[in-house]
């Protein structure tokens, strides 16, 4: 068994120490995610240390320190990429084809395996130098081409999120409606930037029409989603911000989806 | 694949998004992983030209949409 040393303990605070952390980094989802996930594993790593020394918690958090060199690649690659993109003159250029996906699949799969890294995943990582295992799956290739000659930001009118809220209304039967909340969310995260303005309107048109008629819905609904915001609802939930509401029902919805397929996709 | 070619030097072109109203590419030395550059498009009489961002603040919101836009691809 291995043991933590006090000075690993205090190295890892160190590192996570958001005084020392440049701001603007602090503002990036991934590496909020990355530095979330740290201070996850550094609260199990004092647990650990000053109770009973678990196996498979010390396998975790020796684990979790071989990460932190990867997690240093991810800040690097944003710094670098800060650098290389800004404060350049104007340049002509000339757009070419060529029939490149091998590097393309390459570059991905190197950015994947970093990011997921650095995100703390626990999903099946890219490997970096074994391209020729990703390229028999040309389907993939494809729709990432695909999708990077068709950018456009997407949005979300009001008609169509008050249809999302009468739809939700709407369901006869028994529903796990934060599940359903959730995949509205999933939807509506399409557009990160708007999501919580989109999640707000959903609450507006989901209120109103409770309050319009609220003997028409039934106790279950009323209870479950009857609120004005998004915020007063994740609140309710005992969620302290959405970043935090993200990551705890995505982590559910993986489960979800995983009991539904073992019961045969119900 | 769409590439370009910038003072002899061939980028490939990983993205093309737009944030408010400005044309964003995602751009990589095929040679070399992780080693992204966001640059925009800037119109100029009838002819495009890249330009850098202005901040860094710029070049993170611009890395964030599209690390969002292919997270699925990514594994976030």
């Amino acid at each position: 068994m291995q043991d933590i040393t006090n000075e690993e303990i205090k190295r890892a605070f160190q590192y996570i120490d958001f005084s020392q952390m440049d701001k603007r980094m602090a503002s990036n989802i991934a590496y909020q995610q990355a530095i979330r996930e740290t201070y996850n594993k550094i609260s199990q790593l004092i647990t650990t240390k000053y109770s009973n020394n678990n196996p498979q918690n010390i396998d975790y958090i020796v684990m979790f320190f071989q990460e932190k060199e990867q997690r240093q690649v991810l800040e690097d690659a944003y710094r670098n990429a800060i650098e290389r993109s800004k404060n350049k003159e104007q340049v002509d250029f000339r757009r070419e084809k060529k029939n490149a996906q091998n590097q393309f699949v390459k570059f991905i799969a190197g950015f994947s395996a970093v990011l997921v890294i650095g995100c703390g995943s626990s999903k099946i990582l890219f490997p970096m130098d074994k391209g020729t295992e990703i390229e028999k799956e040309p389907i993939k290739v494809e729709q990432t081409v695909h999708r990077t000659s068709n950018n456009t930001e997407v949005t979300f009118s009001d008609k169509e999120i008050e249809k999302m809220a009468k739809d939700l209304l709407e369901l006869e039967g028994n529903y796990d409606y934060d599940y359903l909340i959730y995949k509205c969310f999933q939807e509506l995260f399409r557009n990160p930037l708007k999501v919580e303005s989109y999640m707000n309107t959903l609450f507006n048109y989901i209120h109103q029409y409770i309050e319009e008629n609220i003997d028409g819905y039934s106790q279950q609904i009323v209870a479950a989603l009857n609120y004005s915001t998004f915020n007063e609802y994740i609140a309710s939930r005992g969620f302290k911000s959405i970043y935090e509401y993200r990551q705890v029902m995505g982590n559910q919805n993986i489960e979800y989806a995983t009991l539904a397929n073992e019961s045969g996709g119900r | 694949m769409d590439y370009i070619n910038i003072n002899g030097n061939e980028y490939l072109i990983l993205d093309e998004i737009i944030i408010n109203n400005i044309r964003y590419l995602y751009l990589s030395l095929e040679t070399s992983l992780l080693n992204i550059m966001v640059n925009k498009v800037i119109n100029e009489n009838g002819k495009e030209y890249l330009s850098g961002l202005d901040t860094d603040d710029e070049v993170i919101n611009a890395l964030d949409i599209y690390f969002q836009r292919h997270k699925e691809e990514i594994g976030l």
